[in-house]
């Protein structure tokens, strides 16, 4: 993440500037990737709807390893697009592409038919889960956009965020 | 809020306590941000996560005159910028020019910009997340 706003001195990220803060976001985000109870898979379905929705041309092109290794791969990934819902991919991700643009849209009211279809497949702690990983991931794609990213990077994979690490 | 989070409930209030105490940005002008991102999702802020201390945030004036921050003589130019930038990054970062970045690095330090806008990011993905009402 670097561009517009230069990062320490051998440092990655402009929130290396403040980094307590940073670490404190870091645990968060590790414990609500790696700790959660909803599959990575779907959490990472969700992520990269709003990458592509955003336009974070770091966020898109980032792969979460653990989300991989469980089976979402590059032809999954390429129909999580315009046209996804008569596309292949599961119900279950599906929902979490509707949920994520959902999430996007607010204070939009959100459909009650959809919020009713995500009642039906998550329970309450994972529906929270869901909802707090799509809504950081909506956030903090606004930071890579804002210090600016490269033109052109190529698809990446890197470790699923965990408590003690940091994103990459 | 918390109460929906389980596990991740302890480190989510930890980052929130953080963002006041990075000293690269005022926390009035921080909570004037958390204030205003609040409103722009529809929401009040949540009042079980941790605020600034006490005495140096937002006062009853300022946020009596948040909705008219652009010319309220309540605000100081930082406040202000803060308060500008805050709106841009939830409205639509790719609005943010060159010119933008440089002005608000001029203004608070590469330290502050990047403290602005980590909580400009939690506190979206907060307002965020109550908007959804998934309780």
């Amino acid at each position: 993440m670097t561009g517009r706003v230069a990062p320490p001195p051998g440092a990655t990220t402009p929130f290396d500037h403040v980094p307590a803060a940073w670490a404190a976001f870091n645990r968060f985000y590790g414990t609500l990737w790696s700790a959660g109870r909803v599959d990575q898979p779907t959490k990472e379905v969700a992520r990269l709807r709003n990458a592509r929705r955003t336009g974070c041309g770091i966020c898109k092109n980032l792969r979460f390893a653990g989300a991989r290794a469980a089976g979402l791969d590059e032809a999954g990934v390429a129909l999580i697009a315009d046209g996804f819902e008569t596309s292949a991919l599961p119900a279950r991700w599906k929902l979490a592409i509707r949920s994520t643009d959902a999430l996007l849209a607010l204070p939009a009211p959100i459909d009650p038919a959809l919020r009713a279809a995500m009642r039906a497949e998550f329970d309450a702690a994972e529906l929270a889960e869901l909802t707090l990983t799509v809504t950081t991931a909506i956030a903090f794609s606004k930071a890579a956009v804002t210090f600016g990213a490269p033109p052109e990077m190529p698809v990446l994979e890197v470790p699923t965020p965990a408590p003690d690490g940091a994103v990459a | 809020m918390l109460e929906l989070l389980a596990g991740v409930g302890a480190p989510f209030a930890d980052l929130h306590a953080r963002l006041w105490e990075t000293g690269a940005i005022p926390p009035r002008t921080l909570d004037l941000c958390r204030r205003r991102i609040a409103t722009l999702l529809g929401r009040a802020v949540d009042g079980a996560l941790p605020g600034p201390p006490p005495g140096v945030g937002a006062t009853p004036g300022q946020i009596a005159a948040l909705p008219a921050w652009p010319t309220a003589p309540a605000f100081s130019d930082d406040e202000r910028a803060g308060l500008a930038f805050a709106e841009q990054y939830v409205l639509d970062p790719h609005g943010f020019s060159d010119a933008d970045l440089a002005g608000m690095e001029a203004r608070f330090g590469a330290p502050g910009v990047a403290a602005l806008a980590l909580a400009a990011a939690v506190f979206e993905a907060t307002a965020r997340f109550a908007a959804a009402e998934v309780a």
